[in-house]
This record gives C-alpha cells, sequence and structure tokens, in this order.
C-alpha cells in the first residue's frame, strides 16, 4: 500500500497539507499482548456485556439505572426500564456518572496534611492507621464537640451517620446541601405540615392534568426528581384526546417557563401573591361550591393590589382564575423560586391552596403526598435548614468544635462567603472531609478520606419524593474499585468497631452489605415486584431488579389539616438584603441542568453540554434584559462585575430577552478554585455572594433574596456558545475566528 | 425491499421536547464523542452528533423559546454524498442510513460544507481521553483521530447489536429493539425511533400525523428525521 | 428480553460473589504498588488440538457467543492441568511454570497474532453462526508448534468470501458498515 501514491493519499497531502498520513496501518503493525486473568472473576466473560441495576446518585432523586460493563469496564449507563420511578429514562447529568468513576483527578489514597492548611501538602497513609488514629482523637474529645455537616445522603449513608452520632452522645448531623435549599425541601414539607398536618414532600400528577398552573418553577430542570417531571410533562402534552396547558409564573424565561403555553412574568417573590388573587377570584365567583369552609383562606385579599404589585392585569388575573376553575384536571405547583424568597412558605401555602379550594385533591392530575416508608428500618433522616448550619458555624466559631467530619457536601463552595464558614474552620482542631475528588473544602481539611464513587459501592435508597409506588431502590457495584477507597458507611463501621463501647453497639455490623441487608428484611413480607421466602434470595432479586416496589398505587391522598377553616393566607410582600438605591437589581441565581448545585463541574462532558436556554458552555454568564443591557450600555460577550453588599464576581454578559427588566439571572455550578482540571479557575461562583438570609418561619436560606448592582468592567470575553455558532462559517462571521 | 432490509426512521415531538439535553450526553456517552474545550467551542467547533437549537420568538414581555433538537436527517438524497472524493460518506441500501466511513474519510470537509443542516462535525485534533477516562470509552464505535469527519449515525452499532440478537434468536427485530442512545435517554419520550418499512411500528404510526413535517423539506433531501410540530399556545 | 433478564441473572450473581468476598482488593487495582511485568509461557496448539483433541471452543469459549474468541484464563488451564501432567522431562517443566504462575497468580500475556484495527466490527459470533469452521480463516492451528500467521486478514480476505455468499445476503455483507465502525 505504501509503495504507490493512491488517489486518496494524494488527496489527503495536497488537499489538507498539515494532516499527517493516518495512522491506521502502522498501528496494525505494533505487536499487541494480550493477557487473561488468572482466575477469571465470575462477572466478566471477555468481550459479553452485563447490565449491572443499581441506583443513580448524581442527584437525590434516586432514578434506577442499568450500567452496561464490558471487560470490567463501566461503558454507558442508561435508566432501568423496570424501575417505576424513572422508567428507563435519564437525565444529563445521570448520564454522566462514568466520568465521575473514571475521572483522572479522583482521590486515591488516604491523605493527611503534611504543610499548613491548604497549602496542599499531603502525606498518605493506610486506612488502618487513620481509623486507630481517628478512633484514638474521637476518645479524647467531649462528644457534644464533635459535629457533621453532610449533604442530603444516599438514605444508608445518613442512617449510618445518625446511629454513629447518637452513639458517640454526640449532636446530630446537619443535612444541608445547596440542591436541597433550591429544591426549598423544608419549605414543601412545611406547606405540607400547615395544610395536610404531615412534614413530607407533595407529588404533582401533571401527566394527567389538563392545566397546570406553575409558579416559579423548574421542575424540568433540577427541581426534586426532574426525569419523573419531564416524563410526566411529555405525557401530559399526549394525553387521549387532550393536550394538557402549562401556564408558568416567574420573573424569569426557564426552560420550564419556556416549555409553557404562556410565560407571565413577574417581579421575584409575588408568585405567592398571584396565586392568592387567583384563589380569591374562584372563590368570589364561586367556583369552589364544595369547600366553602375554606373561603376564610382568602378573607381581605385585594385583587387589584396584586395586579399593581405583579404588574399582571386584574383582568387577565381573572382570565387565569376561570380557566384554572374551569379545567377538569388543573393542578397548581410551588416551585423552587418559592423557596428562596423571605415569603416562601406562605407563598408555596397559597399555591396548594389552589388545589384544594377545587377540592382537587388525591385524584387524577392533583396534589399527592409522599407515603411512609413501609419500615421503621427505612426512615429518612430529616434535611435541616440552612438555620442549623448557621448555629453549626457560630459554634465553630467559638471554638466549641473540636472535630468537623464533612460528607456529601462541599461548604467552603456552597455557602455564602458572608456566612463565614472558612473563617470559623479556623477554629476547629480537626477537620476531617470524605470525598472523591479534592474539592474546596477537602482542600481545607486535616484529613482526606477518599470514597467509593456510587458505581463502586453499595447502598439503598426509599425514593422521595416518589412516583406512585413505594419503591426502595437498589445500589450496587458495577466494577471493582479502582483505588484505595471505601464507602463512607464502612468507614464508619469501621470506626465504631475500633471506639467500642455504646457505638459499637449502635453499630454492629462487619460492612455495609450486612447493615443493607438488615434494613430489608421487612419489606420481604410486603407484596411487590419480587417474591421472595429467605432473605438471601430476596437480597438476590432486589439487586437484580434495582429495588423493591409495592405491587399496589402508594399515593397516599392528601387529607387537609382540622383546622384550616380559620385558617387565613397571608402573603407578606418579599424581603431583599441590600438598598434598593444602591443595588438596584433582584439576583437569581439558577441551578444548573448539568451542574446541580456545582458539585459536577469536574465533569468534561457536562462541561460541554450547552445550557438549554443560552446554549452556553464552560463560563459564567450573567443574564440581563434586552432593556437593563441597554441602560448599562452593555453588549453581549461584555465582562460585568455584579456586586452585592456581601462580595462581588465578574462574568460575562448575555442578553437574555426571557427575563424580568428588574432582575439578572447568573448560572450556578462554576467558579470552582479545587474540583480537578476541567473545573478550576473557571467562570465565578454566585452562591458567594449571596446574604446570608434565614427565613424565620422555615430557617431556610432565602437564595433569591439579595439584591445586587451590575457595572461595567470595559473588558470582553466571548461566551462558549452554540447559538450563531455551529460550525466554523459561523464563528468567522461573528469576528471569533481570523479569516 | 427484503425482509433484512429496513428504513430507520427517528420521529421527534416537538410538542414534548423540553430541551434538557439528556439526548446531547447520552450521545456523547455513546458514540466516543470528544470534548473539545472552552476555546474550540467558541470558534464553532463543539463536537456534539446533537445539538437542541433554542429560538427566540417575540420580545419582552411576550417572547417564548422554541427548541429543535438537530441530528444527521439520514437524507434519503443526501447532499454530502456526491461531493466526497473517495466515497467515505454513502447511503447504506441496507439500512437506509447515511453512513460516514472513517478510515476512508481523508477530511476534505466537502461533505460538511454542502450539508445544509450542519449536521456534520470535524476532528481538528486528536481527541484526549486522559487516563482512565479512556475506561469510559465505547469498543462497540471507533475513536475518531484527527483530520476525520463525524456525524450521527442513528447509533448504527446499536442497531448492528440488536439484529445480531434477533440473529441469535432467531426471531425477526421487533418494534422498539433498537432505540439509539438518545432515544433511549429522552426522559420526557419525545424521541421515537424505528422502522417504516414496518406499517405497524410506532413511527410508521407518527409520520402519518397531521403535525408531521421534515426540516428544510424544500430541498427535496428526503430527511429520514420526522419532525412533529409544537402545539400553539391557546390562552390568553 | 430473555437476553435481559439473563443478564440481570448475572449481575445479581456478581452481586452475590462480591458480597462474599467483602470487597477484597482486586485483581489489577490501581493505585496500589506497580504490577509485576508480565511473563509468558510456552503452549503448543499442536499437542492441545491435535495430540489430545480438545476442541477450539472449549478454550476460545466465547466465540460461540462475542466478538472476541477470547483466550482462556490460567484457571481454565488448570481445569486439566491440576490432574494431568506429562512424563517428558522438558514439557513436564512446562506444565510447573503454569501451576506456579497460577499459584502466584502471575500476570502472563500472549502475543496477538490476528489484530483487527479499531475502525474494524468483526465478531465471532455471527461467523460461527452460520457454521463457518475456525481453520476457514485460521488455518490448519492443529498442526502448528506456535500459531503462525497464515493469512493476511485484509478488507480483500473478508470480502472475498463475502462475495460468494448467496445473492439475498450479499447486499448487506457488502455493505461498509457491517464491517466498519
Amino acid at each position: 500500500m505504501a509503495s504507490k501514491v493512491t488517489r486518496r493519499q494524494f488527496l489527503k497531502i495536497s488537499g489538507a497539507g498539515l494532516l499527517l498520513l493516518s495512522g491506521c496501518t502502522a498501528n496494525l503493525q505494533r505487536p499487541v499482548w494480550m493477557e487473561p486473568y488468572v482466575r477469571a472473576p465470575e462477572e466478566t466473560l471477555p468481550g459479553e456485556d452485563f447490565w449491572f441495576a443499581s441506583t443513580c446518585r448524581m442527584c437525590p432523586a434516586g432514578c434506577g439505572i442499568l450500567v452496561r460493563v464490558s471487560n470490567g469496564r463501566a461503558r454507558k449507563i442508561e435508566g432501568n426500564p423496570a424501575h417505576p420511578l424513572n422508567q428507563g429514562r435519564l437525565c444529563a447529568r445521570g448520564q454522566a456518572g462514568l466520568q465521575l468513576l473514571y475521572h483522572p483527578d479522583r482521590l486515591r489514597h488516604v491523605l493527611k496534611r503534611t504543610g499548613e492548611r491548604g497549602q496542599g501538602r499531603w502525606g498518605r497513609t493506610t486506612w488502618e492507621q487513620i481509623v486507630e488514629e481517628l478512633a484514638q482523637q474521637i476518645q479524647g474529645m467531649a462528644p457534644e464537640r464533635i459535629a457533621f455537616l453532610t449533604g442530603l445522603l444516599p438514605d444508608y449513608q445518613a442512617t449510618l451517620v445518625a446511629r454513629f452520632l447518637k452513639g458517640l452522645g454526640a449532636p446530630p448531623a446537619v443535612v444541608y446541601d445547596t440542591q436541597a435549599a433550591f429544591d426549598g425541601r423544608v419549605v414543601l414539607e412545611a406547606a405540607s405540615q400547615a395544610l395536610f398536618d404531615v412534614p413530607v414532600l407533595p407529588i404533582f400528577d401533571i401527566a394527567r392534568a389538563d392545566v397546570v398552573y406553575a409558579f416559579g418553577s423548574n421542575f424540568l430542570e433540577t427541581w426534586l426528581s426532574p426525569v419523573v417531571y419531564n416524563r410526566a410533562y411529555g405525557r401530559m402534552r399526549s394525553q387521549p384526546g387532550v393536550r394538557g396547558m402549562l401556564i408558568a409564573f416567574a420573573p424569569r424565561l426557564s426552560m420550564t417557563a419556556a416549555n409553557a403555553d404562556r410565560w407571565v412574568p413577574v417581579p421575584p417573590g409575588t408568585e405567592g401573591l398571584v396565586a392568592l388573587a387567583l384563589g380569591k377570584i374562584i372563590v368570589d365567583e364561586g367556583w369552589d361550591k364544595s369547600n366553602a369552609e375554606l373561603r376564610g383562606f382568602y378573607e381581605g385579599v385585594d385583587v387589584g393590589a396584586v395586579a399593581q404589585a405583579t404588574g399582571v392585569p386584574a383582568e387577565e388575573l381573572v382570565q387565569f382564575a376561570r380557566r384554572f376553575a374551569e379545567a377538569h384536571h388543573p393542578v397548581a405547583m410551588p416551585g423552587d423560586l418559592l423557596a428562596g424568597s423571605t415569603n416562601g412558605l406562605e407563598a408555596t401555602q397559597a399555591v396548594e391552596a389552589l388545589n384544594l379550594v377545587l377540592g382537587h385533591l388525591g385524584e387524577h392530575g392533583a396534589i399527592f403526598l409522599t407515603p411512609s416508608p413501609p419500615s421503621r428500618d427505612l426512615r429518612k433522616v430529616p434535611v435541616s435548614p440552612f438555620q442549623a448550619v448557621r448555629e453549626l458555624v457560630d459554634r465553630m466559631a467559638a471554638g466549641e468544635v473540636d472535630a468537623l467530619f464533612v460528607l456529601g457536601a462541599n461548604p467552603v463552595y456552597e455557602l455564602p462567603a458572608a456566612l463565614g464558614f472558612t473563617d470559623a474552620l479556623k477554629n476547629v482542631q480537626l477537620v476531617v472531609t470524605f470525598a472523591s475528588m479534592m474539592d474546596e473544602t477537602a482542600a481545607l481539611s486535616d484529613i482526606v478520606l477518599p470514597a467509593h464513587t456510587y458505581l463502586e459501592t453499595w447502598g439503598y435508597e426509599f425514593v422521595s419524593p416518589s412516583t406512585d409506588r413505594l419503591i426502595v431502590s437498589a445500589q450496587q457495584p458495577v466494577v471493582r474499585p479502582l483505588y484505595d477507597t471505601r464507602d463512607p458507611g464502612d468507614v464508619l463501621l469501621a470506626l465504631a468497631d475500633k471506639l467500642g463501647g455504646k457505638v459499637a453497639r449502635r453499630l454492629p455490623w462487619p460492612n455495609l452489605v450486612h447493615f443493607i441487608q438488615t434494613r430489608l428484611t421487612s419489606l420481604q413480607l410486603l407484596e411487590g415486584n419480587i417474591a421472595a421466602q429467605d432473605a438471601k434470595t430476596f437480597w438476590a432479586y432486589w439487586l437484580q431488579h434495582g429495588g423493591w416496589w409495592s405491587k399496589e398505587q402508594a399515593w397516599q391522598v392528601p387529607e387537609p389539616s382540622q383546622n384550616l377553616s380559620a385558617k387565613r393566607l397571608l402573603v407578606p410582600s418579599p424581603e431583599f438584603d441590600g438598598e434598593a438605591s444602591q443595588y438596584p437589581l433582584h439576583l437569581l441565581p439558577v441551578p444548573s441542568v448539568t451542574f446541580g448545585d456545582g458539585r459536577h463541574a469536574g465533569l468534561p462532558w457536562l462541561q460541554e453540554t450547552p445550557d438549554p436556554m443560552t446554549t452556553a458552555t464552560w463560563d459564567t454568564w450573567v443574564e440581563l434584559n434586552p432593556a437593563t443591557a441597554e441602560r448599562l450600555g452593555v453588549k453581549h460577550d461584555e465582562i460585568v462585575k455584579v456586586t452585592s453588599p456581601f462580595g462581588e464576581i465578574e462574568a460575562v454578559v448575555y442578553v437574555f430577552p426571557g427575563i424580568h427588566p428588574d432582575v439578572v439571572a447568573v448560572p450556578v455550578g462554576q467558579g470552582h478554585s479545587a474540583m480537578g482540571r476541567w473545573a478550576e479557575g473557571r467562570g465565578a461562583n454566585v452562591l458567594r455572594i449571596l446574604a446570608p438570609r434565614t427565613v424565620p418561619s422555615t430557617g431556610q436560606l432565602a437564595w433569591a433574596a439579595t439584591r445586587v448592582r451590575v457595572t461595567k468592567t470595559g473588558r470582553r470575553r466571548v461566551l462558549p456558545r452554540l447559538e450563531s455558532n455551529i460550525g466554523v462559517d459561523r464563528a468567522r462571521e461573528r469576528g471569533v475566528v481570523p479569516g | 425491499m427484503s425482509e433484512r432490509e429496513h428504513r430507520w426512521t427517528m420521529v421527534i415531538d416537538l410538542d414534548r421536547c423540553t430541551g434538557c439535553q439528556a439526548c446531547v450526553v447520552a450521545c456523547s456517552v455513546e458514540n466516543n464523542i470528544p470534548v473539545v474545550g472552552e476555546d474550540e467551542v467558541r470558534m464553532g467547533r463543539a463536537m456534539h452528533w446533537i445539538r437542541i437549537e433554542r429560538y427566540w420568538e417575540g420580545e419582552y414581555p411576550n417572547v417564548r423559546a422554541r427548541f429543535i433538537p438537530v441530528i444527521c436527517q439520514q437524507c434519503e438524497r443526501a447532499p454530502c454524498e456526491p461531493v466526497c472524493p473517495v466515497f467515505a460518506t454513502y447511503h447504506s441500501e441496507v439500512e437506509h442510513v447515511n453512513i460516514q466511513v472513517y478510515n476512508r474519510c481523508i477530511g476534505t470537509r466537502y461533505c460538511a460544507n454542502n450539508c445544509p443542516y450542519i449536521a456534520r462535525v470535524f476532528n481538528w485534533f486528536d481527541p484526549q481521553f486522559p487516563e482512565p477516562l479512556n475506561e469510559q470509552l465505547n469498543p462497540d464505535v471507533t475513536v475518531r483521530r484527527r483530520g476525520i469527519m463525524e456525524k450521527c449515525t442513528f447509533c448504527i452499532q446499536r442497531i448492528r447489536r440488536a439484529e445480531e440478537m434477533a440473529e441469535a434468536e432467531r426471531r425477526p427485530l421487533g418494534d422498539g429493539d433498537v432505540q439509539p442512545a438518545c432515544v433511549q435517554s429522552c426522559p420526557a419520550e419525545a424521541l421515537v425511533f424505528g422502522d417504516v418499512a414496518d406499517p405497524n411500528s410506532r413511527v410508521a404510526k407518527l409520520v402519518r400525523s397531521r403535525r408531521a413535517f421534515r426540516l428544510l423539506e424544500e430541498l427535496g433531501t428526503e430527511p429520514n428525521v420526522i419532525y412533529l410540530k409544537g402545539g400553539e399556545a391557546h390562552v390568553g | 428480553m430473555w437476553l435481559l433478564i439473563g443478564m440481570l441473572l448475572v449481575g445479581m450473581a456478581s452481586g452475590l460473589l462480591l458480597a462474599q468476598q467483602g470487597q477484597a482488593a482486586p485483581e489489577g487495582q490501581r493505585g496500589s504498588e506497580a504490577a509485576p511485568t508480565p511473563i509468558t509461557l510456552p503452549f503448543s496448539h499442536r499437542v492441545h488440538a491435535q495430540e489430545v483433541g480438545i476442541s477450539c471452543l472449549f478454550c476460545h469459549s466465547q466465540a460461540l457467543r462475542a466478538p472476541q474468541a477470547s483466550l482462556p484464563s490460567l484457571q481454565k488451564c488448570m481445569v486439566c492441568h491440576e490432574y494431568i501432567t506429562v512424563d517428558e522431562p522438558e514439557a513436564r517443566q512446562q506444565v510447573e511454570q503454569l501451576k506456579d504462575a497460577y499459584e502466584k497468580g502471575l500476570r502472563v500475556q500472549w502475543p496477538d497474532v490476528y489484530r483487527q484495527p479499531d475502525f474494524v466490527y468483526f465478531s465471532h459470533r455471527p461467523h460461527l453462526a452460520k457454521g463457518i469452521a475456525c481453520e476457514t480463516c485460521h488455518g490448519d492451528v492443529e498442526n502448528m508448534e506456535l500459531v503462525e500467521k497464515q493469512v493476511e486478514m485484509n478488507m480483500g480476505f473478508c470480502l472475498d468470501c463475502h462475495q460468494q455468499q448467496p445473492e439475498e445476503e450479499r447486499a448487506r455483507l457488502m455493505d461498509c458498515i457491517t464491517c466498519h465502525k
């Protein structure tokens, strides 16, 4: 072949000049050695695919996955079609899980600080030594001076942490991460408590609804269980004979609002007022026949005042109310943005009350509640409000915490800087972080315990919020651990064993698998997808199917609380941090479809996945209404400074037609100073400049209640986006590339 | 058309697509699509085989955004095919898919130039998968090197796998046996894939919808990707 | 569907296996000390396939169901060599080498004689399913002490055979994408 120049080679040499000869022939001549197994592991047959059922842990939703494994390597993650939650579907984040496993910057050994904290000088040690050392340190500390800060952990880890701390006599873990705050979990639970007497997450059956009103909602992006709501949305649009309609009330045209038939822009924090006005019109016009006792809800509501505050004309409010009341299966759903406002609890109640006054509870296309777990063993550890983090930071600052363990959270990155976590950390003697990559918090720790990724370990999850079944999802290793890592749960078991006494009695299991098996015993008796005579068979089937789920529908129908008739719904005006004169714009941090609260910024697939609305990748941008941008004298791709009373960031302008003129939106997720080669030193972290403001009624962080000002810097950086830039010629036309 | 010929078709329901990007990542994972990095994206060199185009309509406050996923349209009369000097791209008469044979490709980029859908992407550099990231690679799909044109294949490797399995089990290929990665993942179930040659398949029914249309239909490229129009607002 | 269930069953079985092992350090775990360099072992196809008469598929068992025919694990060698040894001193010493490698868990490597480049899709399964004998492509391995490459497995070699197949199969067998990926 090489002896004469073929036409093909000729073209290659002359036409494309710089291209080298393709090396494929050279490749063939290189000797290749094959190495068979000495003892073939049972789960591998060379060249053949295995599909392991497990549970996705890229967000707390708990979707069922099947992982394709060939030759001992995980190649693809897909949704598990048998799993009742996601029914074979999976979101962008779920698909990218492989890169968490195979990330080149993963932690591979137990690390112990050798230099000053944060200097990045580490020595290695063994698991045996570190467990011994930690046990000794813990024994020398007063238990109330030991603290755990965890993210929204998988159930098995959360339960082990809770039992470990109880055994030690230490205070319970603070369970907080920004994703949970964005979801507004504590707010939703408090609203359920107020309206239905049970503090659980609501489920909205939008798949069978004909009219859906979404208030401040991004249920198609990151809210609670995005795959479930995407599927439900798709089905809502093509029900037999009916095309469901969606109307979104929110300050920003989110992806969810973009999919709505109508987006109604309202100023931030006023979504609840709209809901109140709609309810008022509904009762005034007498659509609420069956629920006359709830009329007190709307005493004193002034529709005209709402129209003024929200900018939605009164006549339109009447039309919206009628359309909702006339529908057969209308449903009103509160979203994440409500939870970020200071009136979040009241607004959420006002939205959910629309379902109540029309009597649409627990039926076809309405609101349901997440049922309680099928057994006490599977109880979930409650999420903590932001207030609990604040108290922990205060205690740390006051020198009342000797040891801080961080697991599944990255407080140095995700907490508002003004809270002072990083400073408070200096007063903590011992900081231990469990992490699979060196994140910002791990970098400031004394000891870093490298963790398995979810594809290398065992687990279970009682899925909440769920669909219409009770689901206990199974998690199993799909590949052997790549490095000298351990599951944090196993580390706690080993620690408890070393400590002995009460802790060891609370955690008596030799390893994770034994512990998980004890959690499942009660399920064996219940009617579900698997029937087994003994525990061993049950376990085998549970892993094979990817979990246990109830045979019967297990939606809990909400029962209105007894004392609702005396209740009056009040939605106070939203409050914001920062003087309006100095900080004229409202800052809206937007949780990212790809990074969530920022924890997945290290994964290159997700970095290069375009944001749905702006098509931007790899960077942080500032969304400005065209009128606002003009007023500020800025255009696309100009760098601006966003200043809040608590700090400033710089990012690139994206002129965004779908945003209220008083609002500036910034995506969450970039601005990492650690977390591997693809995350570090790119974009800006908007979470840092938020006001650390707590809402008294729920303790939730009012993350959408900060005012900012935007100023020009005179510098420019082209935002890497696809829009108007697909294909090289387009880039050339825009002057991005010369020529 | 013999029993073993297929006319693979994808139906994209714009009324269901939410723009969530699940398909984009699923495709990158399945097809070993390299990540090119910030600077290259800026130059319009991102390599996704499926992209979700977003179009603004109207002005604030009456503004809307529409999403359209765009992939290689697998044209029956593909403009990319006749311009390839080395026959690296051709129409498979068996699968009715537009094929790119990577080891034939010499990188003239004529095909991309001639594609009205901008569905083709070019490897300006050798792809980088720093170890152990290379272990994520799908063994059924080759890793393309510098100087080679690539594009959506309708996940031909999955078609082949399903055909082989059906053959091994001595049964005909059933509707839904073949699911490209994007279709498999789509949370809103907006994408449907199948063989229109089988009149009972889901796609065969969907392509008869009143909402069906093709992208740039007037060019006469006869795409095998059929879009269903999104519903119109009937409010306010 | 059955295939999927089958796969899940295997998945389950392996789950049990890992459970019993309590996640012992796996073979070939990275991050630990560098694994020792692989060794080579002598092996005669003539003795095994011709004199003893072992079927090709006994050792290369994956050929029936996977793209690769696969090499047997040392464990598989030991299925016989646990019990069978030979008198001839040189051969006996070679068997001892195998046993030693197996017991110590040494890495053993073999040269790849027939190799397809990355852009070629070749699977043994459909070829075996059509009843094509191993010798058709690999030659008279039974009588080779060391396997030698007797044919250049290039595109012409494949197409020569594909072209001779029945008319109704030919369109598919001549389609580029059947063998290229």
